[in-house]
């Protein structure tokens, strides 16, 4: 590996030789361990420059406070159901609502089928004889008396 | 790929993200009991204990990537809350389906720094703006000071792009293809910036013979 080719992968992956792709690895190391002055001063840059570019902030109580104050000074959005489903569990949350509203649909349905074929099958066995005072008059179509 | 791999797994577990690069992983989201998902699914219910969490999670790297574009740690602070309280005001602006919630975060950050530092007129640089290695001696901390504020100063040269591309790499822990989308730049774009930034701050770093890492 040459000085260049080492600069180019130390931009392309940072210091981290971990990070580095296996193949490349060994060759960087044996660059490194050459002890070569120039090799070792591009490595510690590139090491320095992580290391500060990765340095974490520190956001003060304050911040979060003032955020969390602010946030009670602006109204509250407003409440949507359907925002507790995020997702595909939207998706399962809208299948289940149709899943019941089918299942109470047909569930009422089929009552009401059971019942009508129960009256229907108990009347039709049910003559006028059946019923006091409830005799067809022939002549008068259509009018119980 | 650089850096970290792509993260194609992320839409399938929320906030199911690439290794990360910097140290700073013991206040990751990753550690939340509820994740930024389900929190950001609470918000738009209007929870406001949820919004309070999710604040918490996310705000020091919400800091961290807005100081490392505009590099004031004021203005950095401004960009943070703004992005909170518009969030907490409009919080349907961030869609579930389309990315994750630190995605989407980090990207409306960047672009709110970008704006703000189009706007504002060019500032020194914060005094402490890198923080000092207590384990150094006086003279080493007085020569790791030298080279932080030289990089600072560095880093400040940079196009506002390469910058907004490093907040993203090193104080997210965003997968590259993460970090092109919250950049709204193909994967080959982002490493691209990523590349010459690195190239141009070193190069920099060893023209004023700030190279010893301390």
């Amino acid at each position: 590996m040459t000085q260049d080719e080492f600069s180019d992968l130390l931009d392309m992956y940072g210091a981290d030789l971990s990070r580095w792709p296996l193949d490349q690895r060994g060759a960087a190391q044996a660059l490194l361990a050459s002890k070569s002055g120039e090799v070792w001063q591009i490595y510690q840059a590139a090491q320095f420059i992580d290391q500060q570019l990765a340095q974490p902030a520190v956001p003060s109580r304050a911040l979060l406070d003032r955020i969390l104050l602010a946030s009670t000074e602006v109204a509250e959005p407003p409440f949507n159901f359907w925002a507790l489903f995020a997702g595909w569990q939207r998706a399962m949350a809208g299948g289940a609502i149709c899943a019941s509203l089918m299942a109470g649909l047909y569930s009422g349905w089929s009552t009401q089928l059971t019942a009508y074929s129960t009256v229907t099958s108990t009347t039709s066995s049910i003559t006028t004889d059946d019923i006091p005072g409830l005799t067809y008059a022939p002549g008068e179509v259509g009018e119980w008396q | 790929m650089l850096g970290r791999q792509p993260d194609t797994t992320s839409m399938m577990s929320a906030d199911s993200m690439a290794a990360p690069t910097c140290p700073n992983t013991s206040n990751s989201p990753l550690n939340s009991p509820l994740n930024s998902q389900e929190l950001a699914a609470r918000v738009s219910a209007g929870d406001r204990a949820a919004f309070a969490q999710l604040v918490q999670l996310h705000l020091p790297r919400t800091v961290a990537v807005a100081q490392r574009v505009l590099m004031r740690r004021a203005e950095a602070e401004d960009v943070a809350q703004d992005v909170f309280i518009k969030y907490w005001q409009k919080p349907q602006a961030y869609q579930p389906g389309k990315a994750l919630f630190a995605t989407w975060l980090y990207r409306v950050t960047v672009n709110r720094a970008l704006d703000v530092a189009r706007k504002a007129k060019p500032l020194p640089l914060d005094e402490n703006y890198d923080q000092e290695d207590p384990a150094l001696s006086v003279i080493e901390q007085q020569a790791q000071k030298q080279r932080a504020q030289a990089l600072a100063q560095a880093v400040a040269l940079l196009p506002e792009r390469q910058r907004a591309a490093i907040a993203l790499s090193y104080q997210t822990e965003l997968s590259d293809v993460d970090a092109a989308a919250a950049l709204d730049i193909t994967v080959k774009a982002y490493e691209s910036l990523l590349v010459r930034a690195r190239r141009t701050l070193r190069e920099m770093m060893l023209k004023g013979g700030h190279h010893d890492a301390g």
